[in-house]
């Protein structure tokens, strides 16, 4: 059984990658930001959410293959535990 | 005086009559202002989206999730363009609707109502089940 702490763990090692761009990194941060949080929304609006952004940010032209990739992990990590 | 405010006195509306009653009384309403804006005090909102591509739906789907908003989303010009990007665009719409516990039907050819957890929609022959 797989878990949002799972998708956080993909997420954190993206963010910690230097070769990927700015832009995206705080992009990620912002998704880890929310996941995390406790206050306010359900989980399942949070991932729902998160799975937007991720979508999104995986069209950027300027991601590495690999990184995307890594995008698609956390987004069916996530999709799997909605 | 003249013959209508004769007429006027002894109907009771002359001017003399007015000031019989006392001050609480005359003072005794509010008036309402017509030309305030209630919008940001009304809780919720029934707004309408048009979704000719499938990025568009980003601006329901935000509104939506924010828990205040009915959203009547017509979907026509999306339909008329790719038929495959509307079944997409209609997966993520009732997975979000799925995430937020809302409520999702077609009430029409073109148009899609969708609710938050607060609200469900009623059923009748021309409301169809939304299939992807």
């Amino acid at each position: 059984m797989v878990s949002v702490k799972d998708a956080i763990n993909i997420l954190a090692s993206i963010h910690e990658d230097t070769t990927v761009p700015k832009n995206v990194r705080s992009k990620i941060e912002i998704s880890i930001t929310s996941l995390q949080d406790t206050n306010g929304k359900s989980t399942a609006i949070k991932i729902d959410q998160v799975i937007q952004q991720l979508d999104e940010l995986s069209d950027d032209p300027n991601l590495e293959p690999h990184t995307r990739t890594q995008i698609w992990n956390a987004v069916s990590t996530l999709e799997s535990r909605s | 005086m003249g013959v209508f405010s004769r007429i006027k006195n002894s109907l009771g509306l002359g001017s003399s009559s007015m000031e019989d009653y006392d001050d609480e009384y005359a003072d005794d309403y509010v008036e309402i202002d017509t030309t305030k804006d209630i919008g940001k005090r009304s809780k919720i909102v029934v707004k309408s989206f048009v979704v000719g591509d499938f990025n568009d739906i980003k601006d329901a789907l935000d509104a939506l999730r924010e828990g205040y908003t009915i959203a009547l989303i017509n979907i026509k010009p999306l339909k008329d363009k790719d038929i495959i990007e509307l079944k997409r665009t209609v997966n993520k719409i009732k997975k979000t609707c799925d995430a937020i516990d809302g409520d999702i039907a077609g009430v029409s050819e073109d148009w899609i109502v969708v609710t938050p957890s607060f609200a469900h929609i009623y059923r009748s022959k021309e409301t169809e089940e939304v299939k992807e």
